[in-house]
């Protein structure tokens, strides 16, 4: 898919009586997956609204069960099972466009199930299958 | 089958190779994780033999090092999805032996046992989940067959989810992430 940006302002705004609360714009990302076999698809939603998903954009390598984290700006999925092998695969994308995955790197093993999570510097990914 | 400790870290902002962090105190795969801006936590998982633990990590993210005990969640389960905002951390959904609806919760910034939130709308394993500051969002996950059922909680209360809407493809063991999920708040 080509890539086009998506988000060019701030939403889900919100403001409770006496005290300001501002709920920052967010989008939501799904990734991968297992429907018989793997998929490299990715969803992403606005989570300030409802609504069904919409195709962002697909990963470098189709796969379940990659970890998962992100900044701000830049989401990565790192490993993952293709159907046939383990992935060591760390592939990134740019969240405020749409568009398919970029190769980041790898992982220092490759694995399958694994948890992932991030503060806006640093993703981690632990555990998984071999 | 091998199941591994196994942590490792990338600096998002760079592209590169992961590097070692250190070890989980279980070896697990399907754990659920989340994050504050200073601690990650890992919940769960299926351990060395088939066992399924109710086991909750913690590091903290800016160091390297082994992971330290945190608490337990109130099912063991493997396949639960984890979310937060900057000091709550929730783990929804995943499989006790049978799929389950089950949301936990836990404040990050402490160590304890986890505490029933609510119920997601429908039993199902392997969701992806993702976070603003004050929604928790699961979304697909497996159940006899795959699902595309988007939920979504908010994160400061307790209770069960509501229907969000679907995603494009019915999938289970899906990643989810977000641009404003809780280890991005100050």
């Amino acid at each position: 898919m080509t890539t086009s940006s998506f988000k060019t302002g701030y939403d889900g705004v919100s403001f409770l009586a006496g005290n300001a609360a501002y709920d920052p714009p967010a989008t939501g990302l799904f990734a991968g997956g297992w429907i018989g076999s793997a998929l490299n698809t990715i969803d992403y939603i606005t989570i300030s609204s409802t609504g069904n998903a919409i195709d962002f954009g697909d990963l470098t390598e189709a796969r379940e069960g990659a970890g998962a984290g992100a900044s701000s700006t830049r989401a990565v999925f790192g490993g993952g099972w293709t159907g046939s092998s383990n992935s060591n695969v760390i592939d990134y994308i740019t969240i405020a466009s749409t568009g398919n995955a970029t190769d980041f790197g790898d992982l220092t093993l490759a694995r399958y199930d694994v948890a992932g999570c991030s503060n806006s510097t640093r993703a981690i990914f632990a555990g998984g299958g071999t | 089958m091998a199941v591994n400790s196994t942590i490792d870290y990338i600096t998002i902002a760079t592209t590169g190779n992961a590097t070692s962090f250190g070890n989980l105190n279980n070896p697990i795969f399907a754990g659920g994780a989340c994050a504050s801006s200073t601690r990650g936590l890992f919940a769960g998982g299926e351990t060395t033999g088939g066992s399924k633990i109710n086991v909750i990590d913690y590091v903290t993210i800016a160091t390297t090092g082994n992971a330290t005990d945190f608490g337990d969640m109130t099912v063991t389960r493997y396949y639960a999805g984890g979310c937060s905002s900057s000091t709550r951390g929730l783990f929804g959904g995943g499989n006790t032996g049978s799929n389950t609806n089950v949301i936990d919760y836990v404040t990050i910034a402490t160590t304890g046992n986890a505490t029933d939130f609510g119920d997601l709308t429908q039993t199902r394993n392997a969701p992806g989940s993702c976070s603003g500051n004050s929604r928790g969002v699961w979304g697909g996950g497996g159940t006899a067959s795959a699902v595309n059922t988007i939920d979504y909680v908010t994160i400061a209360t307790t209770g069960n989810a509501t229907d969000f809407g679907d995603l494009t493809v019915a999938r289970s063991i899906v990643a989810g992430t977000s641009n404003a999920h809780g280890g991005l708040a100050a």
